[in-house]
């Protein structure tokens, strides 16, 4: 070690100069504060041993400068003293000194003092050492998470939970901690949600929401079907999760023109769907295992089907809500939540009421588990608007003289889902992506009314009311599995004409057929709108049954102005 | 927290009390990795458990896993009210034989 020996006395100077070179130190010496200063400015000792009173500068101004000076490192100050007065001691305690070390000197209390000082300042060093590398990793890892979570805010971007029919609550830094919140606008009208709470916290809980996410996004912009939807998020998130990592979510598709809600709840708390009007609040409970867990054979889909009338709205939270903590440890548990939102429902204030609840219960007291909850509310869609798309001009290519001609037999109609494979071919043909919107629309109600009211027979009286709603879907799912005979074809034709292009879509299906006359006479009248054929009467430039309404052919033109 | 396992016969009897939760995580799977010989049916006493989270949750997913998965026999005992409750959110009943 280096040690500073900083004494105006020459003998006591030397003396103590060979006592310490003799345990193996390198020695500098002053012969007084103002040398010893500019010593230390040149190279800093490891230990100085300072006599208190020196001329000049003395030994209590030396060490107030050093320790002012160098306040990140450990240089440990040893006075050198003959002082008896404890009040000269406490001078010295108070000036920054660490230690004394009495005359006359002591060749053995100096060894022991330089090597404790020496073992106390290589310890200081690893923990500063350890200090840093700590405070590094931290950084590291806080610009980290800030790059992750900027991927991340692209990939699960905030899609459509700005409608005006939403209102959520989601920590910016929530990912981490393993919950996920999505919205995004189905193609043909109303809205997907996905609430998500992945097991763990930090990287490993955020990992598993990227594929979760850009499924629920790309899978509901394709139009796929909710439960084909939650079929592969499970899937997904089966093969990449490790054991004992799993995603707790409800996935969940409001139709605000059917006034329809489909819910599917693994492992979250109960759901709830209040009513504005009746002032009620009804329970959609979990009756899933959570995603990720069960391999694709062992998972089951099943949906929830029920109306949602105008004045309802779907209540969906994190258990974080619950578990939020108050400053004595208590949580929010259940009952408080249920009451705020009984307390809000009537004036349809659930959210808000829910928002305070939270807010008086926790108050400035830090947060443990995040917070996540949503509502949406059904919003009438007075007219059906087809959703302007993002224009933008292709050029004509791809199959843009093609046919296809696709034939479901009742194994298919049982677990095929033909659409968006129809409307992926057809979106190859360029300019066509321009009515994206259009044409899937067109598809999807041609072939549930193919399969539904054609080869399963429904009625579709049975929607009209609330209780009808469940028991439409029940008897759905009810004939498709006992379906064992019947069709459905499909014939699509794209050619090209003067100035754009002519879709020609045929729907044959097995079923009775219907009274389409009156039908077409309706159209005319205009007092039927909504959804089914009148829809597609809006949208096509003409809609024509034969086959006693087994087959309905839709021909839809474009013209290079509309793209 | 702490976590206890008698092994009597075939079966595996562990036992988590306090709080089941992360921290658990060692001493759990230590219970029955180490073990000599596997047992054929397990155990999980959750008599003196008073709280359990979803990494509980997983931890059991990982006995379950370890003791064979789809013919494992693992069951879960003596749940309170509040735990009964999270295992049956999560709809654990159809993994685990839950009494």
């Amino acid at each position: 070690m280096k040690i500073l020996i900083a004494e105006d006395n020459f003998t006591d100077r030397l003396i103590l100069k060979k006592l310490v070179e003799a345990q193996g130190h390198k020695v500098i010496e002053a012969e007084n504060g103002r040398v010893a200063l500019e010593r230390i400015q040149e190279s800093v000792p490891d230990i100085i041993l300072l006599d208190a009173i020196m001329p000049e500068v003395d030994g209590f101004a030396v060490a107030k400068a050093v320790k002012s000076e160098y306040p990140e490192r450990y240089i440990p100050i040893i006075f050198i003293t003959s002082l008896t007065e404890s009040e000269s001691y406490v001078k010295c305690i108070d000036a920054g000194g660490d230690d004394f070390f009495p005359k006359p000197f002591n060749k053995v209390v100096l060894q022991a003092k330089i090597s404790a000082f020496g073992r106390a300042k290589n310890l200081y060093q690893t923990v500063m050492d350890q200090k840093k590398e700590i405070e590094f990793h931290s950084e590291h890892l806080i610009q980290e998470q800030q790059v992750a979570k900027k991927i991340f805010d692209n990939i699960a971007h905030k899609g459509a939970l700005a409608e005006p029919y939403i209102q959520y609550s989601v920590s910016p830094m929530s990912i981490f901690n393993g919950d996920i919140l999505l919205a995004a606008k189905r193609p043909l009208g109303g809205i997907n949600i996905f609430l998500g709470d992945f097991t763990g916290h930090g990287l490993p809980a955020s990992i598993g929401a990227m594929p979760a996410s850009d499924i629920f996004f790309g899978m509901t912009s394709k139009g796929f079907e909710l439960y084909e939807i939650v079929q592969e998020l499970n899937l997904r998130l089966h093969n990449i999760l490790p054991t004992g990592f799993f995603c707790c979510a409800v996935v969940a598709e409001i139709d605000f023109e059917e006034n329809s809600l489909k819910l599917w709840n693994g492992g979250l708390p109960d759901a709830y769907v209040l009513n504005r009007n009746t002032g009620q609040v009804q329970e959609l409970p979990s009756n899933h295992l959570p995603l990720g867990i069960l391999s694709q054979e062992q998972f089951k889909a099943n949906l929830d089907v029920r109306s949602f009338e105008d004045g309802e709205s779907l209540f969906v939270y994190s258990d974080g809500v619950t578990e939020a903590e108050n400053s004595a440890g208590e949580l929010l548990g259940r009952d408080r939540l249920l009451v705020a939102l009984c307390e809000g429902v009537s004036e349809g204030r659930g959210f808000d009421c829910v928002t305070n609840t939270i807010k008086d219960f926790v108050g400035e007291y830090e947060q443990g588990d995040d917070i996540t909850y949503i509502e949406v509310k059904n919003h009438k869609e007075l007219n059906y608007q087809v959703e302007t798309e993002v224009s933008q001009t292709y050029a004509i290519s791809g199959p843009s003289d093609s046919s296809i001609e696709l034939n479901l037999g009742p194994k298919s109609l049982k677990s095929f889902n033909p659409l968006p494979t129809l409307s992926q071919h057809l979106m190859e043909i360029g300019s066509l992506r321009s009515f994206r919107t259009q044409i899937l629309t067109i598809l999807t109600e041609l072939y549930s009314n193919s399969l539904e009211h054609g080869v399963l027979g429904l009625s579709s009286e049975l929607k009209k009311s609330a209780d009808g709603f469940g028991e439409y879907y029940r008897q759905r799912e009810q004939r498709l599995k006992e379906l064992s005979s019947g069709y459905v074809q499909i014939k699509i034709k794209h050619e090209e004409i003067e100035r754009g292009g002519l879709l020609t879509i045929n729907f044959n299906d097995s079923g009775r057929g219907f009274d389409y006359q009156n039908l077409q006479k309706s159209f005319k009248q205009k007092y039927l709108s909504g959804r089914g054929y009148p829809l597609i009467n809006q949208l096509a430039d003409s809609l024509t049954f034969s086959d006693g309404g087994r087959s309905v052919t839709v021909c839809f033109k474009w013209n290079v102005e509309d793209v | 927290m702490s976590v206890s396992s008698v092994k009597s016969g075939d079966e595996l009897v562990i036992k988590v009390s306090g709080k089941f939760d992360f921290s658990c995580h060692q001493d759990f799977r230590a219970t029955y990795e180490d073990l000599p010989e596997k047992p054929g049916q397990y155990k999980i006493d959750l008599s003196e458990t008073s709280y359990l989270d979803s990494s509980a949750l997983g931890m059991l997913l990982l006995l379950r896993d370890f003791a064979g998965g789809e013919s494992s026999q693992v069951k879960i005992v003596n749940a309170n009210t509040e735990i009964k409750k999270i295992l049956s959110i999560s709809n654990f009943e159809q993994l685990f034989t839950i009494e």
